[in-house]
């Protein structure tokens, strides 16, 4: 390292803002880019980012992370422990890497909006880091599920997803492009980082590596809490700029700023980080229930940064404590019905044993989700796999892009919360999903979702097969049960044994 | 006679659905047709009972001999379809 | 749902890839066809049509004078990875720290004149402005260019600056440890703000830093503003230092010099490949000659001020011809 201790030079490495004489401050900073908000650059210049890097440190930890991940993935790459982990398992990664690899890397041109135009100096430092830690995150996501592609063609899809009009790739863009790429500096640095990172991504990927490391899937496991340490850095560039924002009279847009991204990321979480949590990993292997986690990081960890910034917990924040035991039940559900609608293959993790566990975990499991597997388990043991596969679409949030869940069975309350906007018929999965709209009309009012493209005839034909290949779906990457059916069997054997 | 789509939200399933319909359909086949695509999928037959239908958390059930082109519906108006003694 | 198609089977990389014929590189799999949102024309992200961003980009990205049929078929040279960056940069890094140390060792900042430690507080510490700003601008190619392998040459292009602005702000410190009073780690910004040899690169780089065109800041950036900060404030700024027994200064700067090389070699192969297309050879040279005057006036206000070097500017001016002409442009 540098002799001189890096606090007796670092400020001069943020020392960088200057007065422009040749373009105008707003030419350099244009409000659509920047997202300034008319606080003067002064206050901007305030900003100080609690975790501090230099550049000769960066390249030295990272150069060292990458040896140590690659090296892990290379000394068990013989081991081919993808050949033997169980399927349920095989579909998390095969999802995980599809909805997040190429997002990742779309993370950097986040980045790099902050790190040209934000008008903090030392936002744009760190932004340029994190536009080199989103880089990575997405080459080394990319890299490690290209090592299983002649596996199947569904591993094709980590870097193939985005690129499709998939249900799943649609929701993906429609809350990434939302919250990071259509955003300003400032708005980015809240939304993306403070609300994303710092509230979900901490979950997704140490919750997945704890379960990866139970399930001895150690290359995935070293690959995303790997990742999680670079997260650390990076995603601590919102809380500076929320207290400039609260400090200079703008604390309701920021809550605003930070609901909005919350709510966004908790829908999609429910529909990739719930099902794998309570269905896909291997029961032995949970190391706690989606619920328990989203609790922990959420309800209680990421609320108390929250107050520690000055700011309130979400006006939806017991719609969404109550969330936690519907919604993504909902979404696996759904995922698993309409299987052939993603390039993975949703394990239904409704065997007995799963069943019991589910009942623990959620108290009344049986009489609501169950009714439904129960009749799915029967078709599957009467030789009606044909009434376990859909023939229409699910009703898709004008918002989150997801399908409209509810509790079903006896607490039957599947609800929609429509809007009339300048002549058209909105549909949205919850409060909350309305409210975005709300907040931003313009913004959101042309946007087409799948039903609406179905009805204006744009997936011909107008089907299921043409849905599928308007999803770029073809047979060998649309999902299937990932243990064919063995769990629903497990109910015949038990019938005729009792 | 023309499609005219509705949001089906069935009594007892999970989820909400595109159930296309048409004008001339009455209430019975309106009920039908979005049955087909939740009963005996996700949720048990009631043979014992009958289906209404009726706005999406509305108190009254419309008419079951209603035609659709009568009910002012818009399209993609969200209905419940329930189960009823008569 | 029987598999009535016949089923996909599994290949041996990516689908986008699988068409050509060699293996790909760890380069490839890891960095081609990432930009999802070039797909739709019209519309590239998933909010509704006016929303903000998608105009940005329609003008000033899929709308560019310049224009390629596959802009994803660009390669970087280097075929620089992340992975591959950082051990390039550490190994620099460790160079560059050997220097500064051993430099420090020896007393060189002791051992240079009062008149040049004046000079570095006026001509060499202020650099961290005019670094920062190549920053920023390779931060908004990153999240301009039309592919993900171009976007990627800015990447690490935009640290690569970074790390000029760390090597300045840390001399900066340093001297003002044995110069308290020539003004270091003070009067860097009414330098970079006022004094005459300056101005005209602070001209050049605000006005280069509002070109929202992708194409026309790329070219502005890599063919006319950076060669001109290479050829004066690098090159001969350090043999200036040399002039003046400040052999840190010279070797620093020549160590900067294998990062802005290696952009150089980069650009070369972007310009080829965008010129492989007739009509963009006339745009990217017209743009060219529109800016290179401002590049030409900051190079002799700068090298004005290094008295010792009575042919800096005519040196810095060939040298910026000779980078120009190794793109294919005059």
């Amino acid at each position: 390292m540098y002799q001189i201790p890096r606090a007796e030079w670092y400020d001069l490495t943020r020392a960088t803002n200057w007065t422009y004489s040749y373009v105008t401050e707003d030419e350099m900073f244009p409000e659509e880019m920047s997202g300034a908000r008319g606080i003067p650059i002064e206050e901007w210049e305030t900003y100080d980012e609690p975790y501090k890097v230099s550049y000769p440190e960066y390249v030295a930890i990272q150069r060292e992370k990458d040896a140590g991940a690659y090296s892990v993935k290379a000394a068990l790459e013989r081991d081919a422990y993808v050949d033997r982990a169980d399927p349920g398992w095989i579909s998390t990664m095969i999802a995980h890497y599809g909805a997040i690899a190429v997002n990742e890397y779309a993370a950097s041109l986040a980045e790099g909006r902050m790190a040209r135009f934000a008008k903090a100096p030392g936002n744009r430092n760190m932004a340029t880091f994190g536009t080199l830690d989103e880089n990575r995150h997405g080459q080394i996501q990319l890299f490690f599920p290209h090592a299983n592609i002649k596996r199947s063609r569904q591993w094709d899809w980590a870097h193939k997803a985005m690129h499709t009009n998939d249900w799943a790739s649609i929701a993906a863009r429609a809350f990434f492009d939302d919250i990071m790429l259509c955003r300003d500096a400032v708005a980015v640095s809240i939304m993306l980082t403070f609300g994303f990172e710092t509230g979900f991504t901490n979950m997704q990927f140490l919750g997945l590596a704890a379960d990866a490391s139970e399930a001895g899937d150690h290359t995935f496991a070293s690959l995303i809490s790997s990742v999680q340490t670079d997260e650390a850095r990076h995603a601590q560039q919102g809380g500076p700029s929320l207290k400039i924002l609260i400090a200079n009279g703008h604390k309701e847009e920021a809550q605003k700023l930070v609901d909005v991204s919350i709510w966004r990321a908790w829908k999609l979480f429910s529909v990739l980080t719930g099902p794998i949590m309570d269905y896909y990993t291997p029961l032995e292997h949970r190391s706690q229930s989606f619920k328990e986690f989203m609790v922990e990081w959420i309800i209680i960890q990421f609320e108390r940064q929250l107050a520690d910034l000055g700011l309130d917990a979400p006006w939806f924040w017991d719609d969404l404590v109550n969330d936690l035991d519907v919604t993504h039940h909902g979404m696996h559900l759904g995922v698993w019905y309409w299987r052939p609608t993603v390039w993975w293959n949703p394990a239904a993790g409704a065997s007995p044993e799963d069943r019991e566990w589910l009942e623990e975990k959620y108290p009344g499991w049986n009489k609501t989700w169950g009714k439904c597997w129960d009749v799915i388990t029967d078709n599957l043991n009467n030789g009606r796999e044909d009434l376990t596969l859909p023939e229409t679409l699910p009703y898709v949030c004008n918002m989150c892009q997801l399908p409209i869940v509810g509790t079903p069975g006896n607490e039957w309350n599947v609800q929609d919360f429509p809007l009339e906007f300048e002549g058209r018929l909105y549909h949205f999965g919850s409060k909350a999903d309305r409210w975005c709209f709300e907040q931003d009309p313009e913004r959101y009012k042309e946007h087409q979702n799948l039903i609406d493209r179905f009805l204006a005839g744009e997936i011909q034909p107008a089907d299921l097969p043409g849905a599928l290949a308007y999803m770029g779906l073809g047979p060998g990457e649309m999902g299937k049960d990932a243990h064919d059916y063995a769990w629903a069997e497990a109910f015949k054997k038990q019938a005729e044994v009792a | 006679m023309a499609a005219f789509p509705i949001n089906s939200n069935f009594q007892g399933d999970f989820v909400m659905q595109l159930v296309p319909v048409d004008t001339d359909d009455t209430m019975d086949q309106v009920a039908e047709k979005c049955a087909y695509h939740s009963v005996g999928r996700r949720v048990a037959p009631q043979p014992e009972k009958v289906m209404r239908v009726r706005l999406h958390n509305a108190n009254d059930n419309f008419p079951r001999d209603m035609k659709v082109s009568d009910a002012g519906w818009r399209p993609t108006e969200t209905l419940d379809i329930i189960f009823a003694d008569q | 749902m029987s598999d009535s198609a016949e089923t996909l089977k599994p290949l041996k990389t990516w689908s986008h890839l699988s068409k050509q014929r060699k293996r790909p590189s760890e380069y490839e799999i890891v960095s081609t066809n990432l930009h999802f949102h070039t797909n739709n024309k019209e519309k590239p992200f998933e909010v509704g049509q006016d929303a903000q961003m998608n105009d940005w980009y329609l003008k000033y990205r899929n709308n560019s004078p310049l224009t390629h049929d596959d802009w994803d078929a660009f390669r970087d040279p280097e075929q620089l990875v992340y992975r591959t960056y950082n051990i390039l940069q550490e190994g620099q890094e460790a160079y560059v720290t050997g220097l500064l140390n051993q430099f420090s060792e020896r007393g060189n900042d002791q051992m240079i004149s009062k008149e040049w430690a004046s000079d570095l507080a006026r001509l060499y510490t202020p650099s961290r402005y005019l670094f920062h700003a190549l920053q920023m601008c390779a931060s908004y190619l990153h999240q301009m260019s039309p592919a993900s392998t171009i976007s990627n040459l800015s990447t690490y292009q935009a640290a690569d600056h970074l790390r000029w602005v760390t090597h300045s702000a840390y001399r900066t410190c340093e001297l003002g440890k044995t110069w308290d009073d020539a003004g270091f780690g003070k009067n860097e910004r009414e330098h970079w703000e006022k004094d005459a040899a300056w101005q005209g690169f602070r001209e050049l780089a605000e006005k280069t830093l509002v070109i929202w065109d992708w194409a026309e800041a790329t070219v502005v950036l890599e063919v006319v503003l950076k060669p001109a900060v290479s050829a004066a404030v690098q090159k001969q700024l350090g043999l200036a230092g040399a002039e003046n027994g400040d052999t840190l200064l010279s070797l620093l700067n020549d160590a900067q010099m294998r990062d802005a090389e290696r952009h150089q070699r980069q650009t070369k192969s972007l310009m080829e490949f965008a010129m492989a297309n007739e009509a963009n050879a006339t745009t990217i040279q017209g743009w060219v000659d529109k800016w290179q005057p401002l590049a030409d006036k900051a190079v002799e206000a700068y090298c004005a001020a290094l008295t010792d070097l009575p042919d800096a500017t005519e040196e810095a001016k060939a040298y910026m011809a000779s980078v120009r002409q190794s793109f294919g442009l005059k």
